[in-house]
């Protein structure tokens, strides 16, 4: 079923960047206005971050901010952020022994993204206006974890043990395929979300305490992961 | 009347906007699915990580063959008895847990032999509902007092497979002939058992006085390469005498680099122009404590 799904987002991922293509395309084209001047910056936070711990249980907090670089049709973004988990269970029931986990840390992405959308009258994609985007991002995040927890005996022969694990300095490593928009809805303010395919993640070295939750990428169990921001920026014209 | 270039300006972000909002119930539709993705799968707290070694015991050889220990104990380094004067194929050896390497003792009579088993850990925090689990992995043997060790499986896992197996130099070779008497008894073969005064070998040692002989064992001459057997009875009043003659050939044998060497005897013949017993056939050419016997000798009387 996962399978299925992740093939129709990415024909319809594929769909949606193609699209402006199809529209516009069928008409005769002029060479293209380029310019390769610093353009703009525009710097964003993000919205749904700080919502999602209403979604994520174990997830207490998170922030992100992005800023982006306008250079003709091309946008260098660089992401930062960070991120709280904190999971506890206080009694035993019939599935587990009382445990504390929590995880905190910071991450930070760069990366170029390239602007689809095509200013008809100006004959331009440049990326400082409305922005139609397709890219991909450099991840990494550093992280701190400590687990206590009660190791149970079945066996009945070493007894009940007691377990504290405390990991400074870990850090994992992916890559994010990214697609979103970006829309200036009054002077100079943007809107604008951005799907991410996150994949090829790494773990920088192993430790005794295999990470749940890594900052930024999310699951450490999974190997791939779909994101979903919804950003509010302020653009800064350069000229 | 309006500037030609606002007009313009509205006109294309009016078409932006269209474009947006043609395109925002495919993107919130999208997103709904990106979400169900993200969502973590659900899990069960089934795993297959144990806390325990399976190590089976095997003879050295060749082949692999499965050892019995008699009468053995087996504790843990913290004294816990796991096996009490049992017989046992294999074993499950229970790691600490707080630890990366356990200590095993294995006691029979007197002797005692030790196997470390040294191996890394790992803390998974299996979900929110099911907790935090240890996961045993590398399982490796720094130190053991046993012939040799083999690691099949070094991650500790539920199931049969074997983690472990020990090796023993087991010396199964013999000095004697394993024979029995038997005849045919409505198509099918029978132990028989024949009255013999005295059996003896061709260096004057008496084997057997007074006996009925069915199953028996006749000692080889160590110093030949052949052996030669009589046997002895009264029948009406007159001694009579049958006459048995093996051939076989000696070897030194080393199962394993660290076991020591061993007498082997083999390819066990029965040279049928000395010997008077009717029929006689060889089943087993080895001599070895194993299972069967190596000749059978079809009493005629």
């Amino acid at each position: 079923m996962a399978a299925i799904l992740k093939y129709f987002l990415i024909c319809k991922l594929t769909f949606l960047l193609a699209w402006p293509y199809a529209v516009f395309g069928q008409q005769e084209k002029p060479k293209m206005n380029r310019d390769f001047s610093l353009a703009a910056l525009r710097v964003g936070f993000s919205v749904t971050d700080p919502l999602q711990p209403i979604l994520y249980e174990g997830l207490e907090a998170a922030y992100a901010m992005q800023a982006d670089l306008s250079i003709d049709r091309f946008m260098l973004v660089a992401d930062v952020g960070t991120a709280r988990y904190a999971r506890a269970k206080q009694a035993r029931d019939t599935l587990a022994s009382p445990y504390q986990y929590d995880t905190r840390g910071n991450y930070f992405k760069v990366g170029v993204d390239v602007n689809f959308l095509k200013d008809k009258e100006a004959n331009t994609r440049f990326a400082k206006d409305n922005v139609l985007f397709w890219g991909l991002r450099f991840a990494n995040s550093s992280f701190s974890a400590n687990a206590t927890f009660d190791l149970e005996d079945d066996l009945g022969v070493w007894g009940d043990i007691p377990v504290n694990e405390h990991h400074d300095k870990l850090s994992a490593w992916w890559i994010e395929m990214v697609a979103g928009i970006k829309v200036e809805v009054i002077k100079n303010v943007f809107l604008g979300y951005t799907m991410q395919f996150r994949f090829l993640k790494n773990f920088s070295q192993e430790t005794s305490l295999v990470p749940y939750d890594v900052p930024g990428f999310g699951s450490g169990n999974r190997n791939n992961i779909f994101g979903f921001d919804y950003y509010v920026f302020y653009r800064i014209p350069f000229k | 009347m309006r500037n030609p270039e606002s007009l313009r300006w509205w006109i294309m972000n009016r078409n932006t906007i269209r474009l947006i909002r043609k395109n925002i119930l495919l993107v919130l539709i999208l997103s709904f699915f990106a979400l169900t993705i993200a969502c973590e799968p659900e899990t069960i707290c089934a795993s297959d990580n144990v806390a325990w070694a399976r190590v089976a015991f095997l003879k050295m050889g060749e082949t692999r063959r499965n050892d019995t220990l008699y009468a053995v104990s087996v504790t843990a380094e913290n004294d816990s008895l796991l096996y009490y004067l049992d017989t046992l194929t294999q074993v499950i050896l229970p790691v600490n847990p707080a630890a990366t390497t356990t200590d095993f003792f294995f006691i029979r009579g007197t002797t005692t032999d030790t196997l470390r088993l040294g191996y890394g850990i790992e803390k998974v925090f299996i979900s929110p509902e099911c907790g935090f689990e240890q996961r045993y992995i590398s399982l490796n043997v720094p130190y053991t007092s046993f012939d040799s060790v083999r690691i099949r499986k070094n991650l500790l896992e539920s199931g049969t497979d074997i983690n472990i197996e020990i090796l023993s130099c087991v010396n199964e070779n013999t000095t004697t002939i394993t024979a029995a008497f038997v005849q045919s008894d409505a198509g099918e073969k029978v132990e028989d058992t024949v009255f013999y005064a005295s059996v003896y070998d061709d260096r004057g040692h008496v084997i057997f006085t007074d006996t009925a002989l069915s199953a028996f064992r006749l000692p080889v001459n160590p110093d030949a390469r052949q052996a030669q057997y009589f046997f002895e009875r009264l029948h009406n009043g007159n001694s009579e005498k049958d006459t048995l003659t093996v051939n076989y050939a000696k070897f030194l044998e080393q199962l394993a680099p660290q076991c020591p060497e061993q007498i082997r005897y083999d390819t066990l013949r029965i040279d049928k122009t000395v010997t008077s017993f009717d029929s006689t056939t060889v089943l087993k050419r080895h001599l070895s404590t194993t299972d069967g016997r190596n000749i059978e000798i079809f009493s005629d009387l």
